[in-house]
């Protein structure tokens, strides 16, 4: 070994080593390949696709982006989805104790609640045969592209912690969202807009609050962190430029901007102020491409009209189009959360307005993602962060239903999802998941499946830890819900 | 440690020269470390199943230990030193079966042919181990000595001593000196939070003096500002924010904490206090009022309000938070896994953890409801924050006060069968005609509160026409009554009022305790006493009544009527106590006669000192610690897998075992475990708490990962001088100011920043420091720097925390509760720091620039380059109230002339002046657009903030122009 090399491999050591020890380490040789240093110095800092994390898929991908429908507060799987005879036929009984075996107590309920029929009939649709009840006649016209699980399970019975499982796989704030996981393992097919976008809908009144840390990027960097459209004339915070700032005289501005940051790049040549000037220069094209693809106004009537959005409304059906927009246009995860669904009083008329106001659209959007052939490579899944108990929650006159994550109905669509599946049970009180139970990590394992991710290969490491969606729990891809 | 830097790194390249597709060299003669080469490979591909953590161990065999990995007696373990051919390990690397291969397939982490051979070659050397490198104490190593003459510059103090001579070992240069402009930029920036201002500039670049450099340091660390912007960092690990967190998220007054770290890094106080003092403040003998604050460290972890689920979850959330904390901010260790499991790469078991826990486990608590979840003090505002030179005098007042006052009237000396009633606090009585008194009455109370109207006894609800008489504060709000002064009604007709109402001269609710009551003799007077005095000056309206009518309204404490059958008006919130209730006239028994004029006196001086004061002077309910009777201690137990349901063993307080505390020096409580870890031997503790100084000056650490000194982490890039620095650290008395005083008058901190082509490829990342690294600004510094540049800055020091101008409707897009009020006035544009840090939603610009929400603690930020970025610094309201201030600032101080307005701005936000290129493109720029907006009025008056005057388009014109400088690269970047 001559004496420059040797110190030449001193300093690799030094450098690609500590390099290492601080990045994916998990995701083996794969990753590292896309990790070295010269490669990962891109200079673009919005997560172009040559940027990601993952360099070569680990498995064919079936799905290339997702659209995540949030029913938040948790819908109803006994009067939606899973029909329970005996249920019905015990109506107003106190619970069976056998039911309460595993778990402390309700969130709210307090005592032994009796037995809740539905109200709903529920029957077969499609080819497939999938039950939807009457309360959602628009998504019955489409059973046949649904794989419906009817045996979801999830680990808590709080609304924060619930969603936080549902997104991140962990009951704690903190962690990354699944749309910042695929955003950091996937990367952008669009340079002009944000790669993870969230839309809200849903009464504001007596719902919960949608916390930022609902699209957080946790540990990861914060381009990956979802960036919400807000209602009204700036759909991106701070999108608008001030009174009198035209774009032409935005765009003068970047000029000189770009013309110093270049001349400082120059003098210092530090690749992170090209970066700096690339994302100004995405910045600038977000505030043409994103009222454009919020104007919804340049849909025809007819598809308005099938979603029964507005334009102006804030409305899960507008969210609905904007959603197929958005996948249009390459975003790799759109997440919409539809308030409202959090229903301990009065549930039959809450859930009639929530499903009203969600029926149509769903239906809508998944017959449009069809028709323009996004829906084989776009995945869409429905559910909230828990279902709701087959237990009454009285309330004066009116009753409701508690939060329940035993046993609840979710449904995915497209993205090579096996169509016109029914999958899963719960118990005959629809009260546990009882047969192929599914649970929210084999949920995150099939959906990173689907995407072409290895669960157990697609990790992070953080304080010491190589944490990724799932964890150490077993967790199994269902491979039954794959086409 | 046994090694010098050379071998380290020599060593350090082994590993992946082998594993990455470069040229082959692996000398068989060199020797393995286990330390640099073997132990991160046991580390991450064995440790989790053969490692510390017993639970998941395999065939009981763990190779973290070098007894079980070489077998002891007469059983051999897989590891046969110096013979790998002998060694069960080796068989297993390379068997290719499935069942019988290590690590196995499901493990997804196998070795490659490169690794195997370090293993190899390691077990054939002997099979040595060594103790992780950071658990060994810092060893401190003779400055190395440079006579390299082409880096004469590079000598400032030690560090550079280090730096320079791992630099030449590799044949690397360090970088020159940076310019005297950027200098003094970085510099200023670094230890202020603010650029420097062109008269400091100017001073600095006209100072000849050789030590011009540590002069300026030495002045700007003298300044508040130094305090307030490490404050900063302090902040992040201390995970401080104004609310709770949780959904519930509300707010709570924590921020007196805040200040308290101001004035404590601004006194410069030692580190081992500074610990002590956040730990366990609370447990020093006479511990005083900011020692108890400055436990409200700990305090700063979310706490739910715990109301669906049992408190006690809650409470352990809170407890397990602080056990994480304090491994991360003190030992860089990653603790939060113990929480469920034994370690799996660092010697800490799950027994260390919950001993561990046992320490912060006896805190009392009490979340119930929208309780606060734990102990809370009223904390008065010390004084010499807002007058200073009358301090010395109200200390003296105040002790004097304290004199006089243990004379006050002590209702226990009255005749107890004087008394017909007596309570600790708010009550109803049940029948309506019990204390119907008619005659004379004496009411007292002890009573400390806030409130402007409150009531203290009542048996009167006038607009129910049910009047008898009633004691409290601030007349129950009526139009003429004196909020916050003590009052009594009292009427001989139920029906209507006839009687006589009485106010004090002075107001009591000034958050102190106050011994009150009222004196009613029938028709012949009433008298009201503060203090054990007489209130002389009476606002009294009304004849005395001969009787007092009867009401139907039951007796009320602490609350009073507004038309109601049931006491639910006036509530008392503060803190009530001793309220008696006697029908005879006892108001002698309660005055403290002549000693109540010296008290009076002194409390008329100390009322007068105390006026000159602007703010509130008592902060109620600060969330501080508390420590339980030795009596009451919480037993304390492992939680299996870390659910709180599931007991364990039971443990109790003690250190984690890899520190080899025997079990009589065990800490007992929290008091001795803060003292043990600054006793000055703990490996850890200096080294961590230097390393994130570094961090705070170079962007990384020299350990780069900040919260993780064990097997996982990353080793450091220069040992020697971290050693180095964490003794000097010691031994200069835990000098917090010494330590960064050091860091930045090294040569190495005032290198150039520019990347030379060798070292961009070589070093693209500066771990070796061959120059400086440039670091985005933090988001307060972003705000901070456009307020100071602007002029708008307002630098008043510490209080409640402040609103500023938030995008509008943000809060009500997120359906947020409560409303964010942007401040006005100077309030609008303070310092950063004291913006409102709501957990939940932090202000969305500062997010977004990446200040961490804290819902737990923050060690080292994440710093992105985000398009949303960009949006928030050209058109967040914040930065164009900046833009069009800095417009307006250039005008009005250079009456005319493009080129030296232009001057000022480079002065005022690069701390240079343009270059001639620069000048033309400006220039170019603002005739251009001075052009285009002399045709278009509307935009004229939108960037002027709708003034319509003379020079509206120059005003225009620059406001355009200041938004690019704000936004310059160079702008937001620590040079």
């Amino acid at each position: 070994m001559n004496e420059k090399q040797d110190k030449k491999s001193k300093l690799d050591g030094i450098l690609r080593r500590g390099f290492l020890q601080e990045s994916a380490l998990g995701l083996g040789s794969i990753a590292l390949a896309s990790l070295l240093p010269s490669e990962s110095r891109a200079a673009h800092r919005v997560c172009s696709e040559s940027e990601r994390a993952i360099g070569k898929l680990h498995l064919p991908p079936k799905a290339k982006r997702v659209i995540f429908l949030f029913m938040a507060g948790g819908p109803s799987h006994v009067d939606l989805f899973d029909p329970k005879p005996l249920l019905n036929k015990m109506d107003g009984q106190k619970i069976p104790p056998h039911l309460l075996k595993d778990h402390q107590q309700f969130a709210l309920i307090r005592g032994m609640p009796a037995l809740k029929a539905s109200p709903y009939q529920f029957t077969r649709h499609g080819e497939s045969g999938t039950i939807v009840s009457n309360l959602m006649p628009h998504l019955a016209t489409v059973v046949d592209e649904l794989a419906v699980i009817r045996s979801m399970k999830t680990t808590t019975n709080v609304h924060d912690p619930g969603v936080n499982m549902m997104n991140c796989g962990s009951v704690l704030f903190g962690r990354p969202t699944l749309g910042a996981w695929l955003s950091y393992g996937l990367g952008s097919e669009n340079s002009n807009l944000p790669n993870y976008i969230v839309l809200t809908s849903g009464p504001l009144q007596g719902s919960q609050p949608l916390l930022q840390s609902f699209w957080g990027n946790g540990f990861l960097d914060s381009k990956h962190q979802g960036v919400p459209l807000r209602k009204g004339p700036e759909p991106v915070l701070h999108l608008n430029n001030p009174d009198g700032v035209t774009s032409k005289r935005r765009r003068e501005q970047l000029d000189l901007l770009a013309w110093m940051n270049h001349r400082r790049h120059d003098e210092l040549n530090d690749p992170e102020i090209l970066s700096r000037v690339a994302s100004y220069e995405m910045a600038f094209r977000m505030q043409s491409s994103v009222p454009e693809l919020a104007d919804i106004g340049q849909e025809s009537k007819e598809t308005l009209a099938a979603y029964g959005a507005v334009p102006g409304n804030h409305s899960l059906a507008n969210n609905c189009l904007l959603a197929r927009r958005l996948v249009e246009r390459g975003v790799r995860f759109v997440q919409l959360y539809d308030r409202g669904w959090d229903s301990h009083t009065d549930i039959e008329n809450q859930h009639k307005r929530q499903c009203h106001a969600a029926d149509r659209p769903v239906a809508a959007l998944l017959k449009d993602l069809k028709q323009r052939d996004l829906l084989d490579d776009t995945l869409v899944i429905w559910g909230g962060e828990f279902g709701r108990t087959p237990v009454a929650q009285v309330s004066g006159k009116t009753y409701g239903r508690d939060h329940h994550p035993h046993g609840f109905t979710m449904f995915l669509a497209g993205g090579g999802v096996k169509a016109g599946l029914t999958y899963g049970a719960t118990d005959e009180f629809g009260y546990h998941a009882a047969e192929n139970v599914v649970h929210v990590r084999d949920l995150h394992a099939t959906i990173l499946h689907l995407l072409g991710i290895d669960h157990d290969r697609f990790k992070f490491r953080f304080k010491g830890l190589d944490l990724g969606l799932t964890g150490v729990e077993s967790t199994r891809v269902v491979k039954e819900l794959i086409a | 440690m046994n090694s010098t830097v050379g071998v380290f790194m020599t060593r350090m390249a082994i590993l992946f020269l082998i594993s990455l597709p470069a040229p082959k060299r692996c000398s068989s003669a060199d020797e393995l470390d286990f330390n640099r080469d073997v132990r991160p490979l046991l580390a991450d591909r064995c440790y989790a199943c053969h490692g510390p953590d017993e639970q998941a161990r395999e065939a009981g065999l763990r190779l973290d230990r070098r007894d079980s990995a070489v077998g002891t007696g007469n059983k051999v373990g897989p590891i046969v030193p110096g013979k790998p051919s002998l060694s069960e390990l080796v068989h297993r690397i390379e068997n290719n079966d499935p069942g019988e291969m290590m690590p196995p397939p499901s493990h997804n982490k196998p070795l490659t042919p490169g690794e195997k051979k370090v293993l190899i070659g390691w077990i054939s050397q002997g099979a040595k181990y060594q103790p992780h490198w950071s658990l060994v104490p810092p060893r401190r190593e003779a400055v190395p000595s440079n006579d390299d003459k082409d880096n004469r510059h590079f000598q400032g103090n030690a560090i550079d001593h280090f730096v320079l001579a791992q630099l030449e070992e590799l044949d690397l240069s360090p970088s020159p000196i940076a310019p005297p402009e950027t200098l003094i930029r970085r510099v200023t920036l670094d230890l202020t939070g603010f650029p420097p201002t062109p008269a400091e500039i100017h001073a600095f670049l006209n100072d000849t003096r050789e030590d011009a450099y540590e002069r300026l340091v030495d002045r700007l660390m003298r300044t508040t500002a130094y305090a307030e912007r490490r404050t900063q960092d302090w902040l992040d690990v201390a995970r401080y924010a104004d609310t709770r967190g949780y959904a519930d998220d509300k707010t709570r007054a924590i921020w007196p904490w805040r200040d308290w770290v101001v004035r404590a890094i601004d006194r410069n106080m030692p580190f081992d206090r500074f610990t002590i003092e956040q730990l366990a403040g609370d447990m020093l003998p006479d511990a005083t009022q900011e020692q108890l604050l400055a436990t409200a460290f700990h305090r700063n972890a979310p706490q739910a309000r715990g109301m669906t689920y049992p408190v006690e979850e809650y409470r352990i959330k809170g407890v397990v938070d602080r056990v994480n904390t304090t491994g991360r901010v003190w030992l860089g260790l990653t603790m939060g896994c113990v929480e469920c499991h034994d370690h799996k790469f660092d010697p800490i078991t799950q027994r260390d953890y919950y001993s561990m826990l046992a320490i912060f486990n006896n805190i009392e608590h009490q979340g119930v409801g929208h309780g606060q979840g734990g102990p809370t003090m009223d904390y008065r505002l010390p004084i010499e924050k807002q007058v200073p030179a009358r301090a010395t005098e109200l200390k003296r007042l105040l002790a004097e006060l304290a004199n006089a006052q243990r004379k006050l009237p002590n209702p226990r000396r009255i005749d107890a069968a004087k008394i017909i009633g007596q309570w600790k606090g708010p009550a109803v009585v049940k029948d309506p005609n019990s204390y119907s008194v008619t005659g004379n009455l004496t009411i007292m109370a002890k009573v400390r509160t806030n409130q402007p109207v409150a009531d203290i006894v009542s048996k009167y609800d006038w607009r129910g026409k049910q009047r008898s008489y009633l004691f409290g504060i601030g007349g129950e709000g009526d139009t003429t009554s004196l909020p916050g002064h003590l009052f009594f009604w009292v009427s001989s007709q139920a029906e209507s009022f006839n009687g006589v109402t009485v106010y004090s001269s002075r107001a009591v609710n000034d958050g102190r305790d106050h011994h009150v009551a009222v004196e009613f003799v029938a028709g012949k007077s009433v008298r009201l006493f503060i203090d054990g005095i007489e209130d002389k000056a009476v606002i009294r309206s009304g004849a005395v009544p001969a009787s007092i009518a009867k009401s139907d309204r039951p007796l009320a404490i602490g609350s009073g009527y507004n038309n109601s059958r049931k006491p639910n008006a006036f509530p008392f919130k503060g803190e009530l106590s001793e309220v008696w209730l006697s029908d005879q006239p006892l108001g002698d028994a309660l005055s403290i006669g002549s000693a109540g004029d010296r008290v009076s006196a002194l409390l008329a001086e100390i009322r007068k000192l105390e006026s000159v004061r602007s703010e509130q002077a008592v902060v109620t309910l600060v969330p501080v610690m508390r420590e339980r009777p030795l009596s009451k201690s919480r037993e304390t137990f492992i939680h299996l897998r870390g659910n709180f349901l599931n007991h364990g063993e039971q443990v109790f307080p003690a250190v984690p075992a890899v520190f080899g505390v025997p079990q009589s020096d065990q800490p007992a409580n929290r008091l001795e475990f803060a003292r043990w870890l600054v006793n000055g031997d703990n490996p850890l503790v200096a080294r961590v708490v230097v390393n994130r100084f570094w961090q705070s000056y170079f962007g990384h650490g020299l350990v780069r990962t900040p919260d993780d000194f064990g097997a996982q982490g990353t080793p450091p890039t220069h040992p020697r001088l971290l050693d180095w620095l964490a003794t000097e650290f010691v031994e200069s008395g835990w000098d917090m100011k010494r330590i960064n005083r050091l860091i930045v008058t090294s040569a190495t901190y005032r290198q150039s920043a520019r990347v030379t082509p060798v070292a961009g490829k070589r070093d693209p990342e500066n771990r070796l420091l061959t120059r400086m690294t440039r670091v985005r600004l933090p988001a307060e510094q972003l705000r901070d720097q456009a307020l100071a540049v602007s002029g708008l800055l307002v630098k008043k020091i510490g209080g409640p925390p402040v609103f500023p101008i938030q995008a509008r409707g943000y809060w009500q897009q997120r359906v947020l509760p409560g409303e964010w009020k942007s401040s006005t006035g100077e309030d609008r544009y303070r310092r950063t720091l004291y913006t409102y840090w709501r957990r939940m939603a932090l202000h969305p610009s500062l997010e977004l620039l990446n200040a961490p929400a804290r819902e737990g603690c923050v060690v080292r930020r994440d710093v992105s380059n985000i398009p949303t970025q960009a949006l928030v610094l050209f058109n967040d309201p914040i930065f164009n109230e900046a833009a069009m201030a800095f417009a307006s600032r250039l005008v009005r101080e250079v009456k005319a002339g493009e080129t030296k307005r232009l001057e000022l701005a480079f002065r005022l936000a690069l701390s240079r002046l343009p270059k001639p290129d620069e000048k033309e493109k400006f220039l170019a720029y603002l005739a251009r657009q001075r052009k285009d907006l002399r045709r278009d009025l509307p935009a004229t008056k939108a960037l002027t903030g709708g003034k319509q005057r003379a020079g509206a388009t120059d005003l225009a014109v620059w406001t355009l122009a200041c938004s690019i400088i704000l936004n310059l690269d160079e702008t937001i970047t620590r040079p």
